[in-house]
């Protein structure tokens, strides 16, 4: 994909791949961090050459916050870089070394007419005196690209170092709310560049992204009545999907797709229902006299999770699509709810009510632990990043938060002009 | 990576289309923005009808909780025994219609059943607490309570229509138990009298 957009002038890691893993694991910081992160791994990005007054385009500033929100490093602030090298070979060890950073970040943007070059190295300065050069990479671009491509060298700089894929190149979809307002928004990952897909003066609500997160789905209640609609992006073009009358909610996409597992209330109490998009056919999975809500698929399309009542306070089930067999999830706190699982399936991540706080928590299936992510107890709508180390949620004062899947990182998202709830963390988009 | 990024570059000329509003569908502005039309390649198009509708099909206005008051015991009342908008209460997790409200359901019930005309919307609402799909879930249970009691007087099903915002129209921002207890309420809205 990204050749089709960047001219890769040089992509030229210094020794292949292989060996810069074992040499990573040698290292014995970056294995670390792999397994959930005992410290953070102290880095350095130095402003790059030709960029003095870029603004929101600083491709150093960009990266250099987009390691920081992530957790897993700890960026050297600004003031104590002790040298302002451009290129890798005038990087010296020594030098950063005594400021007790691992790895140092170093780069320039060159004008080349309409479009500029772009080019950084990651330069790992813990292997004595001669420096290694973990990645060198220079891309030319149009101006206009400059934070997204900052955005995506912070990724490759993540990957790097971590051995997981950064989720900076990813988006996020929210519900901004005023006062008689509601905009559906899409922003990048860092809360950058929001652009309102909707405007309504009725509620806006649990947005989903496709799975090549090229739609949205979301249920809107234009009209004051719950629809559920799908919007694709690149061209802005709606499709109303469901419009019974009462509840038309939580939609949730099947990992190929091609279904929806959706909420409706035509029969009676909440229930959840599969809509198969390309017909229209719409199957019930659910029956009783219980509220049950908030489907969420398995990676594998094989089952799903939901909220439920029938047991007296709500819970999180799962059932299975080739057996219709439903077993019971959660056994820890009085009010469990909007469950998903991580991508490998091993953990669910829900909100989970004990003494009537409300907070995020993650339980490991295999033991059934339970680890409470946060603790302000007003929390709500987790959504997990399609790398799985970080959730977003919403907590009652109308901001989002973002705290680690190990409970280690947590950080504030505050919404610039309203309250910001209902996150949605968009898949991969490569 | 970057032709998705160059996908959602688009939204921006959605959002100009909405500077149109609805009416020219097909003819949304290009995105000076991001220049990614530049190829002619995209087609944008509006939100399509129905958008940021002020008053909807079912239109009216919006009821308020100017009747609202507390009993001797310190329960919220917000129905009047007169025929209008009005608002009823709930209890934290339940979905159950409160015994002083029967009376006011009942001369609902009975203009309805002598105005086979007009019409209501039934508008249930939770306090913000707890996860909002779920919310919204418990708020149609409250507003089909209602609905129930109205049907058992002999109200038409022709006349009713309900929907549930969940937690997502507060009736008070304040997050005290007393905020709480005014956003449990079910909202009776004569569309139609």
């Amino acid at each position: 994909m990204f050749e089709l957009n960047f001219k890769k002038i040089v992509v030229s890691a210094l020794g292949c791949l292989m060996m810069i893993k074992a040499y990573a694991m040698d290292n014995g910081v970056n294995i670390v961090l792999t397994q959930g992160v005992d410290k953070a791994l102290p880095i350095a990005v130095v402003p790059f050459a030709g960029q003095s007054n870029a603004g929101s385009n600083d491709v150093a500033a960009v990266i250099r916050a987009d390691l920081s929100f992530s957790g897993q490093f700890s960026v050297l602030p600004s003031a104590r870089l002790p040298s302002s090298p451009s290129i890798a070979t005038d990087v010296n060890p020594a030098v950063w070394r005594s400021v007790s950073v691992d790895d140092v970040v170093v780069g320039s943007v060159t004008v080349l007419g309409e479009k500029v070059q772009v080019s950084f190295a990651l330069v790992d300065v813990v292997k004595g005196s001669n420096s290694a050069v973990l990645v060198k990479q220079s891309y030319v671009i149009n101006k206009s690209q400059l934070r997204p491509l900052a955005h995506h060298i912070a990724d490759v700089i993540f990957q790097q170092l971590t051995g997981v894929q950064g989720i900076f190149s990813t988006r996020l979809a929210y519900v901004l709310t005023r006062p008689g307002s509601y905009q559906l928004q899409i922003s990048d990952a860092d809360g950058f560049n929001p652009r309102s897909i909707l405007i309504s003066n009725e509620p806006i609500m649990s947005p989903a992204w496709s799975p090549d997160g090229k739609q949205l789905a979301y249920v809107s209640f234009e009209g004051r009545k719950a629809q559920i609609v799908i919007t694709t992006l690149s061209t802005g073009q709606r499709r109303i999907v469901s419009a019974a009358a009462g509840i038309n909610g939580a939609p949730a996409w099947s990992p190929n797709g091609q279904q929806l597992a959706l909420v409706l209330s035509k029969s009676g109490t909440p229930k959840i229902y599969l809509l198969t998009l390309a017909t229209g056919t719409l199957k019930q999975l659910t029956r009783g006299d219980a509220i049950d809500t908030e489907p969420s698929f398995a990676a594998d399309g094989q089952s799903l999770l939901f909220t439920s009542d029938r047991g007296g306070s709500p819970q999180i089930y799962r059932y299975d699509l080739s057996s219709a067999k439903i077993s019971r999830m959660t056994f820890n706190g009085d009010y469990n709810a909007r469950a998903s699982f991580s991508k490998d399936g091993k953990k669910i991540v829900f909100l989970h009510r004990q003494n009537g706080q409300y907070n995020i928590a993650v339980q490991d299936l295999s033991s059934s632990n339970v680890l409470i992510l946060t603790h302000s107890g007003r929390n709500d709508s987790p959504t997990l990043a399609p790398n799985g180390m970080m959730v977003l949620f919403g907590n009652e004062g109308g901001e989002l938060g973002l705290v680690s899947t190990d409970g280690r990182v947590n950080l504030r998202v505050p919404g610039k002009n309203g309250k910001v709830q209902d996150p949605a963390w968009s898949p991969f988009l490569n | 990576m970057f032709k998705n990024y160059v996908q959602v570059a688009l939204l921006g000329s959605v959002i100009a289309a909405l500077g149109g509003c609805a009416t020219t569908a097909d003819q949304a502005p290009v995105d000076s923005l991001s220049g990614a039309n530049a190829d002619g390649s995209v087609k944008t198009a509006g939100l399509g009808d129905g958008f940021a509708t002020k008053d909807g099909k079912f239109g009216g206005a919006d009821t308020n909780s100017a009747n609202t008051s507390k009993d001797a015991a310190g329960n919220l009342s917000g129905c009047t025994l007169t025929v209008g908008n009005q608002i009823y209460y709930f209890d934290f997790n339940k979905s159950n219609v409160r015994d002083q409200d029967m009376a006011c359901l009942k001369v609902q019930a009975d203009y309805l059943n002598a105005h086979p005309d007009a019409k209501v919307l039934l508008e249930g609402n939770t306090d913000p607490r707890g996860s909002r799909e779920y919310n919204v879930a418990l708020g149609q249970n409250r507003a089909d309570a209602i609905d129930a009691v109205l049907k058992q007087d002999g109200v038409s099903e022709s006349q009713l229509r309900s929907v549930s915002y969940g937690a997502e129209k507060l009736a008070s921002q304040g997050q005290t138990d007393a905020d709480y207890a005014l956003d449990r309420r079910v909202t009776l809205d004569y569309v139609q009298k």
